[in-house]
């Protein structure tokens, strides 16, 4: 089929279609209101629902650990863990929330800045730029509050591996001076694989799920910026 | 305001249905597509100052919507729905060949970057390079070259080495 049918055949296309598909006022009226929200929007809203989980989850930390721990600790005597390193817990604590919290929030002020600078921009070349650059703080927010939360999750482990030991040894049976240097070899590279692979769960859930959510989109977007460029090449 | 912008959208509404059905495989994608158009329209109607032609603004919000358009992870569709999706034409008119050319044409189209998508769609509705230039935000020159491309690839796509 050379051009000339092409467009023949299009412009039979079109007029079939128009036929077809007329919408009066009323119904352009209707699909405005019962509009769904674009991609940015979507982001937006996410991160607005994300705050609100963090929030959430600060609260029901602070709840935990301020309200609920000193109860428990009266029906558990003999404190595993002793109060120094029970302060530096709650330090690691609070601080992975304001850390977590303190990036949603900076993810908040930029997006608002890339939006209110862009959105309204009909120019492609912006609106392709505005998308790339919200997303990808998007990916960098949750890769920052990913590490976090294993940097946290990592400590929590290890305390209680430790504490595990601990345990172990109040038993009078045991006698932790004779347990040889490759014994103790093997308790870390079983400690270490157990922490590698909670970690690698975390990572590959996280990724699939950021990957699932927008990674192709993200892919496509840049290749049509980098199409789009290409005008640079040509002049 | 909003009475002005329906007449437009209303009686330019072809623009949106042409730029629907050169970006979507199905009708369920059409009518998201079409209700963001909408959307972007509305939304951008305060920037518009009769500066350019309402089509060219129309195309214009149209194309780059559609471009940057978000689709939800979905199955890709059988080709019977593909199938489907072509325009209906009526038992006594029904011409064979037409429905060849289409299914031809919709696949050629189909795997199109874009980009090249946008171009093809105004020549085929018979826009000039400098209009084309004008509603893509791009240079004469590039599509000029672009231009050349996608012809070749069309041909080759269907089946005119």
């Amino acid at each position: 089929m050379d051009l000339d049918k092409l467009k023949s055949t299009w412009n039979k296309i079109s007029s079939e279609n128009e036929k077809k598909l007329q919408f009066s006022e009323e119904d352009i009226q209707d699909l405005l209101k019962k509009r769904t929200l674009d991609i940015a929007e979507k982001i937006g809203r996410n991160i607005r629902v994300g705050i609100i989980i963090i929030l959430a989850w600060v609260c029901f930390g602070a709840i935990f650990e301020f309200a609920l721990s000193p109860l428990l600790d009266n029906y558990i005597k003999d404190s595993l863990i002793s109060d120094k390193l029970l302060f530096w817990l709650y330090i690691c604590e609070i601080g992975s929330y304001i850390l977590v919290f303190a990036s949603a929030i900076l993810f908040w002020l930029r997006y608002n800045k890339i939006e209110k600078q862009n959105y309204s921009s009909i120019n492609l070349n912006s609106k392709l730029t505005m998308l790339i650059k919200t997303l990808n703080s998007y990916k960098t927010m949750f890769y920052i509050i990913l590490a976090i939360i294993l940097l946290f999750v990592s400590i929590y482990f290890s305390v209680g591996f430790v504490s595990g030991i601990k345990m172990q040894s109040a038993d009078p049976g045991l006698n932790f001076g004779a347990i040889s240097i490759f014994k103790w070899l093997l308790i870390a590279s079983a400690f270490l694989l157990m922490l590698g692979a909670f970690i690698a769960v975390y990572y590959f859930l996280f990724n699939l799920f950021f990957k699932r959510l927008y990674g192709r989109y993200l892919e496509q977007l840049k290749a049509t910026l980098k199409e789009l460029n290409e005008v640079n090449s040509l002049q | 305001m909003k009475e002005a912008f329906l007449n437009i959208v209303t009686s330019n509404q072809g623009i949106i249905h042409k730029v629907c059905s050169i970006y979507c495989d199905t009708s369920e994608d059409r009518e998201d597509l079409f209700q963001e158009i909408v959307a972007q329209l509305w939304r951008s109607y305060p920037t518009f100052r009769n500066e350019s032609k309402v089509s060219t603004w129309m195309y214009r919000v149209s194309l780059n919507t559609a471009i940057t358009h978000f689709k939800k992870n979905k199955r890709r569709p059988d080709k019977n729905q593909y199938d489907n999706n072509l325009p209906q034409i009526e038992d006594d008119r029904y011409d064979e060949t037409f429905d060849d050319q289409v299914k031809l044409l919709h696949s050629a189209i189909a795997k199109l970057t874009g980009i090249e998508k946008s171009i093809i769609l105004l020549y085929l509705e018979d826009k000039h390079y400098e209009e084309i230039a004008e509603i893509i935000g791009i240079t004469q020159n590039y599509v000029r070259v672009k231009m050349n491309r996608i012809k070749g690839k069309l041909k080759k796509l269907m089946g005119e080495d």
